[in-house]
């Protein structure tokens, strides 16, 4: 909320700096997020007129001009190249002064004598270009003071008021806060009955006392309604308000000057002679001020005329009721609704206003009053007429009665607050209005009852506040929780994120973050059914309608921007959460591609990303945690779509489908331009951890053998199309104890091979755990082993 | 052979010997042929000695020592010259320099954690250490956890303080990790020590500061008698223990639905050690000339979320706070866009080297 200096100081009378006026404001949970200076920053420049222009005798680029302010000539020197006889300009005399502690003295320049200073816009504040001399509106009288004509001189504060304290989003407000925490008493409210002659007053009829505790009317007429007072559209202009008639700007300057909002009609456009605080019925509308036809219904509380709704109680006037210059008689509303029930109507009908803010936070309920009184003042006043008495409808209630001793506000704060400063804190509470008792005899006890415009004292605990705040939190002393020995643990879950997470950084994967949300089209891209996905009902963007299902297509697109930057080669990971079939799973998802080092002078040794390379840097990730893994055959339903279907295995966990590692799916990679050129090509993981045992097997330990292994390597030649694990199960099958190890060599095909056919190296390692095995028992191993190999046709290379 | 004929096989070899420079040998095949020539299966010296058998006894007596001693004599020759190449061979390696020990060396492949990551593992473990263990939540949430149980109620406009993503069927994104806390104790009596860090979500527009996606790092701490000054001890050892022992911490008032006395809490600011000016003189940009820059929020549990959760407000009392993970980052390494977070490009992700010495034991 904006807040003018010059302004609270009608309030309260005090000398301190917009800067110190900040920081005592922040101390009190009042953060001023900006400090604007306004108005004329200068005194003694008057509207003057150029007579004569000379050039200066010694100088080429200066000019002597003779000025008159109409009474009075005046010789100045004037470097600016923009003037011209018969302008009229600002005449900074001498004695002025400007800006940034400029002080205009009478100077010789260059031996010609000047008695002032013709001045630019920048010269006096206003505005920052320097566009020569301001040359000022020729109808304009001369010898006026120029700071006159540009308003009040004022520092405006943008001051954060938090939702608990809407008693403080107008200048009465924060100078109440400001009295009690400084302890400078307030200036006295003054205001008077209107004494003028009355007119009839109106009837009014509120449904309900929860729906609107209190209704205030007051009717006007024989006004003229006519442009604001200068002093009062500045005034508003400062606050960021603009000014629409003297009418209406009363009621903004009570809305910014006390807190209370306030709603006038053209009481000629009302039918009859009551109003009525009612309910909308269902069917009705309104067109509101900012010309919007609004439907409304039960739910929204209107103030009507005996016919039609006139206005949305505490959002917004009706079109057809406003106060224009044709208005003669005005009805003027001062009331306060219910919090809940505003802002409800707020959300339903997406209408905001200066008066809503204020009641769907709360306003004082002793205020209407007060408000509709000084308003009168200020109408009758400014246009004339005269008015009714005040009719009003009251409900208000007590806030309740909250006793706390000194000692709990201690215990609370953990503070050393003396019982008399806390007294006095309160006494400077209920010092407009509520009430404070003492336990008679027994230092450090209170009753307190807050006064009506602070809604937010409730509980003991927001006494402690109060305390705190007004005593300051810097008074609070530093101490430390007692600590318990039992030490902290972490949940399952986030260790084991942790314990993965810290795996695939060891195997050189870069950890990514990516938003929550995804698009409508990646959503499909993944191959996810549109039916299980979870959509937001409100979406930032088009990009971000829907929960990510995957975290894959987020890697995607990370992919897509690394090569569009130049990034070719790259291990990402990323760890969160997968949204689903109506669960939240949590993921663990990568993407790799290129090489390592990317471009290394010793290319034997950069490191593809290809296939098994990621595969293995995944078995190495999750080793421990018994998983196997096998060709794609059922996968995962959200990111199938997402693989290629023969280049890809699942990962299983006691049978159940965890995770899926292989290629991007070429037609992906084609569609988002990820297909890198002579590589691999990009390669992609994902497992989904809430379906994963949440600890690995512990490592098991085998006392090493003493006696030395021996080891052999033989070449077979089998079909193409034999996998590996139909060697490695025909091994196995073969039931060779001394069989210790098996390593694959070297996958051959071409010379001396025969076409559809391949030929594998294994190194075969055998060793007995009781003494040193012979030469015979390894040959015999290899026989049975070859023996077994027959039935995947395999034989031993000639 | 008799063993006149014998003595002139012997002075012979003697005089080839002797004829021999060794320190013309200058690498070790030469002087391996060499021996071979005497003293092989078949060298000249080996046949000699292998022939003394076909002398007498006291012909043998006279002339083995000889033998012996040219073969000795040959032999420590021999070995000396081979000690000599080696260590002619292992200067010449020594001295010359065949090596670029300027070449980039083949760094290891390792990956690294987000920064938001390393951030968040420095704070949690720094709680760790201060006896706080780790709860989590749903990033999807009812209003319940979300608001109601926090001292929000529906039509307060507290709620305006959190821009909400609605999800369908009711539910939200969380606002705040501040669920977590209701979660956390409703399912354990007090008294209670959790951290919760984690993801949360604001209907705002992405800019350079705003992000709609961010993280927190929320603690709670709930016992007999806890106070605000406790609050006040536990931030600031905290705080001392991230930004290290000089940094000043300040408590100002503020307002959270869930906490009363609520506070923000304020850092002495980290570029220009809370002067408000910066090197040049200029006033300070992080802290915008006041010297401190705000970190996080705090304050009491409010007695309602205590009844909410069915605490008993007149036994327990407790603290909570909540830091924005981006915001640190952003200030620890002066990061000035949110956004760079989000876009993982390997050139960023790569600068975070996770270089803090654990200090904390």
């Amino acid at each position: 909320m904006k807040i003018s200096l010059s302004w609270l100081k009608e309030h309260l009378e005090f000398n301190f700096s917009a800067e110190e006026l900040a920081e005592k404001l922040g101390n009190l949970g009042f953060e001023v997020e900006s400090i604007e200076r306004k108005g004329p920053q200068f005194k003694g420049v008057f509207s003057a007129q150029i007579l004569q222009i000379e050039k200066h005798p010694n100088a080429d680029r200066l000019s002597v001009c003779q000025v008159t302010d109409g009474s009075e000539n005046f010789t100045i020197v004037c470097g600016a190249k923009n003037i011209a006889v018969g302008q009229k300009v600002p005449l900074a005399k001498v004695g002025a002064d400007l800006p940034g502690g400029m002080k205009i003295s009478r100077s010789k320049i260059r031996g010609v004598e000047s008695s002032g200073m013709i001045c630019s816009g920048k010269e006096l504040g206003l505005g920052s270009e320097n566009g020569g001399i301001l040359i000022l509106d020729p109808q304009l009288d001369l010898g006026k003071d120029m700071s006159l004509a540009l308003g009040e001189k004022t520092e405006i504060l943008d001051v954060a008021v938090l939702p608990n304290r809407p008693d403080c989003l107008s200048h009465l407000g924060l100078a109440r806060e400001l009295s009690w925490s400084l302890n400078i008493p307030l200036k006295p409210f003054k205001i008077s009955e209107p004494t003028s002659q009355r007119v009839p007053d109106w009837k009014i009829s509120v449904a309900s006392k929860e729906d609107c505790p209190v209704y205030v009317g007051r009717v006007f007429e024989n006004l003229k309604v006519s442009p604001s007072p200068p002093w009062l559209v500045d005034r508003l202009g400062s606050v960021g308000i603009k000014s629409i008639n003297n009418v209406v700007d009363v009621t903004n300057y009570i809305l910014m000057d006390l807190g209370q909002p306030l709603h006038v009609f053209d009481a000629d456009a009302l039918e009859g002679t009551e109003i009525f605080v009612r309910r909308a019925l269902a069917g009705e509308s309104l067109v509101a001020l900012d010309d919007k036809k609004y439907d409304l219904n039960s739910d929204i509380l209107v103030i009507a005329d005996k016919n039609s709704p006139q206005a949305i109680a505490g959002v917004m006037g009706g079109l057809s009721s406003a106060v224009l210059s044709k208005t003669k008689r005005v009805f003027l509303e001062s009331a306060s609704f219910n919090a809940a029930l505003i802002r409800k109507t707020t959300q339903a009908l997406r209408l905001k206003s200066e008066s809503s803010y204020r009641f769907e936070r709360g306003t004082d309920p002793e205020l209407p009053e007060k408000a509709s009184l000084k308003a009168a003042e200020m109408i009758l006043s400014l246009a004339g007429g005269k008015a009714s008495d005040a009719v009003s409808q009251k409900n208000i209630k007590q806030n309740p009665a909250i006793v706390i001793s000194a000692a709990q506000i201690n215990q609370m704060l953990g503070s050393d607050f003396k019982p008399a400063d806390i007294k006095d804190v309160f006494s400077g509470l209920v010092r407009d209005g509520g009430s404070l008792k003492l336990k008679e005899g027994q230092e450090g006890f209170f009753s307190l009852t807050a006064p009506s415009y602070r809604l937010d004292i409730e509980s003991r605990a927001d006494l402690a506040e109060e305390a705190a705040r007004i005593l300051g939190y810097q008074k609070i002393p530093v101490h430390y929780p007692k600590i318990s020995f039992a030490p902290p643990r972490k949940t399952e879950s986030a260790a084991l994120v942790d314990f993965l997470s810290q795996r695939l950084k060891e195997t050189g994967f870069f950890e990514a973050y990516n938003y929550d949300f995804t698009s409508l089209a990646d959503f499909e891209l993944s191959g996810a059914e549109m039916i299980k996905g979870v959509r937001l009902k409100n979406p930032l963007s088009e990009d971000m309608t829907i929960l990510r299902p995957t975290l894959l297509t987020g890697l995607l697109r990370n992919a897509q921007y690394n090569f569009n930057h130049g990034n070719f080669s790259f291990r990402l990971f990323e760890k969160g959460s997968g949204f689903y079939d109506g669960r939240e799973n949590q993921l663990l998802s990568g993407i790799a591609t290129g090489k390592f080092p990317e471009i290394y002078w010793k290319q034997e040794r950069a490191a593809e990303n290809d296939f098994y390379g990621v595969l293995g840097a995944l078995v190495d990730s999750f080793s421990g945690f018994d998983l196997d893994y096998s060709p794609l055959d059922l996968g995962l339903p959200q990111i199938q779509a997402l693989f290629h279907p023969q280049k890809t295995v699942e990962f299983k966990s006691a049978g159940e489908i965890v995770g899926l590692c292989g290629l991007l799916h070429p037609r992906l990679a084609s569609r988002w331009n990820i297909s890198p050129q002579q590589r691999e090509g990009v390669f992609i993981f994902e497992f989904n951890l809430s379906l994963l045992k949440k600890s690995p097997s512990p490592s098991s330990f085998k006392t090493l053998s003493e006696f030395p292994l021996a080891w052999r390597d033989i070449s077979i030649v089998l079909a193409e199309e034999i996998s590996y694990s139909s060697v490695l199960r025909a091994i196995e099958e073969s039931k060779v104890p001394e069989l210790k190890r098996v390593e694959l060599v070297d996958i051959f095909s071409g010379e001396n091979i025969e076409k559809g056919f391949k030929s594998l190296t294994l190194r075969m390692t055998f060793g007995l755990n009781d003494r040193t095995i012979t030469d015979k028992e390894v040959e015999n191993s290899i026989a049975k082993i070859l023996e077994s190999f027959k039935k995947i046709g395999a034989v031993l290379r000639s | 052979m008799n063993s006149s004929d014998w003595e002139k096989d012997l002075e012979r070899v003697v005089r080839e010997v002797s004829a021999e420079n060794f320190s013309a040998i200058l690498n070790s095949e030469d002087l391996e042929r060499l021996r071979i020539r005497f003293l092989g299966r078949k060298g000249s010296l080996t046949e000699l000695l292998k022939s003394i058998k076909d002398l007498s006894i006291e012909e043998r007596k006279l002339l083995a020592p000889k033998a012996q001693k040219i073969k000795s004599h040959l032999e420590s020759q021999i070995e000396a010259r081979m000690a000599e190449i080696e260590k002619l061979r292992f200067e010449k390696d020594l001295n010359s320099r065949t090596l670029d020990l300027s070449l980039p060396p083949l760094l290891p492949l390792r990956g690294r954690f987000h920064p938001l990551t390393q951030m968040q593992n420095q704070m949690a473990h720094i709680f760790g250490l201060m006896g706080f263990s780790w709860a989590e939540g749903p990033l999807i949430e009812d209003d319940e956890h979300n608001f109601t149980a926090l001292n929000i109620p529906e039509h307060h406009s507290a709620r305006d303080m959190l821009d909400t993503f609605y999800v369908e069927g009711s539910k939200v994104m969380r606002t705040h990790t501040s669920p977590v806390q209701i979660r956390a104790m409703r399912q354990k009596k007090p008294p209670l020590r959790i951290i919760s860090p984690g993801r949360v979500f604001r209907h705002e527009a992405v800019d350079s500061t705003h992000s709609a996606v961010f993280h927190q790092v929320e603690g709670l701490y709930v016992d007999k008698n806890v106070s605000f000054a406790d609050l006040k001890g536990t931030l600031e050892e905290f705080l001392k223990a991230l930004f290290g022992p000089e940094i000043k911490v300040r408590f100002r008032p503020s307002y959270f639905p869930f906490t009363e006395p609520s506070a923000e809490v304020d850092l002495s600011c980290l570029f220009c050690s809370g002067t408000g000016m910066g090197i040049d003189q200029n006033p300070c940009g992080t802290c915008k000339k006041t010297g401190f820059i705000e970190i996080l929020g705090a304050g009491m549990v409010h007695p309602n979320v205590f009844k909410a959760v069915g605490y008993d407000p007149e036994i327990w009392s407790g603290f909570a706070f909540g830091i924005g993970v981006e915001r640190v980052a952003m200030l620890k390494w002066q990061i000035k866009d949110i956004r760079d977070f989000y876009q993982n490009d390997v050139r960023f992700l790569s600068q975070f080297k996770d270089t803090e010495l654990p200090l904390f034991a």
